[in-house]
């Protein structure tokens, strides 16, 4: 995303060698993936969860396809 | 003894040759360990290594450039860059926002690091339509920090 997007900045952290960010993260278990301070998770998720939870970290709704059957 | 196998040298310049749009530079960020020791001076125990494995990278395709900065001495560019942890590694070119990598990109980071830097060669990724849509309409700054092991 930060390839395509100006307002994306995107660091890849290698958890050994930086034991304090880790800490401060709770880092246990690669991949951890932390959105602007707010929202995190680990493990490989899809695409599309990996956009609801950047849009949960700014405030807006997710809009996340299996949601919409109405 | 090279980081970078010559196969894997051989394997990367073809996929760089078949690939690349832009050229790419690699902004790295380090403290050399050839310092004298001063005390209060921390001191970095991958930066050299990241140094070299750099350096053949560059060695492998004239499309990818580097430029060195101590950070320690060179405060200025630490601040523009946003870099207060050595080894930093920024991937620029025709990217729109900025990627970085903190820590050794090696073990199964390094062949993210060279798909990275295809990517940010072509300006472009393999995301989805859906995603482009969604990401782009969100005007706020987006910082992502994702925790890897080399393993």
């Amino acid at each position: 995303m930060a390839v395509e997007f100006e307002q994306v900045t995107a660091d890849v952290i290698e958890a050994n060698e930086f034991p304090d960010l880790s800490r401060r993260y709770g880092v246990s278990g690669v991949p951890k993936v932390i959105i602007n301070d707010k929202v995190e998770f680990t493990g490989a998720v899809p695409e599309p969860h990996f956009v609801a939870a950047i849009q949960q970290a700014v405030g807006i709704e997710p809009s996340l396809p299996e949601d919409d059957d109405s | 003894m090279p980081f970078i196998s010559e196969q894997d040298q051989a394997a990367i310049k073809q996929l760089f040759d078949e690939n690349f749009v832009d050229p790419v530079k690699l902004v790295y960020f380090t403290i050399p360990k050839s310092l004298l020791y001063v005390p209060g001076l921390e001191s970095c125990e991958t930066c050299d290594d990241v140094q070299e494995l750099l350096d053949e990278i560059v060695g492998i395709s004239d499309q990818v450039s580097l430029e060195v900065h101590n950070l320690k001495t060179d405060q200025e560019a630490a601040t523009q860059y946003g870099v207060s942890r050595v080894p930093a590694l920024l991937i620029t070119g025709a990217s729109h926002g900025r990627l970085r990598y903190f820590g050794a990109p090696t073990g199964s980071e390094f062949p993210n690091l060279i798909h990275d830097i295809v990517a940010v060669s072509r300006g472009e990724t393999a995301l989805s339509d859906e995603t482009r849509e969604a990401i782009g309409a969100i005007p706020d700054p987006i910082h992502l920090q994702v925790f890897v092991t080399p393993t």
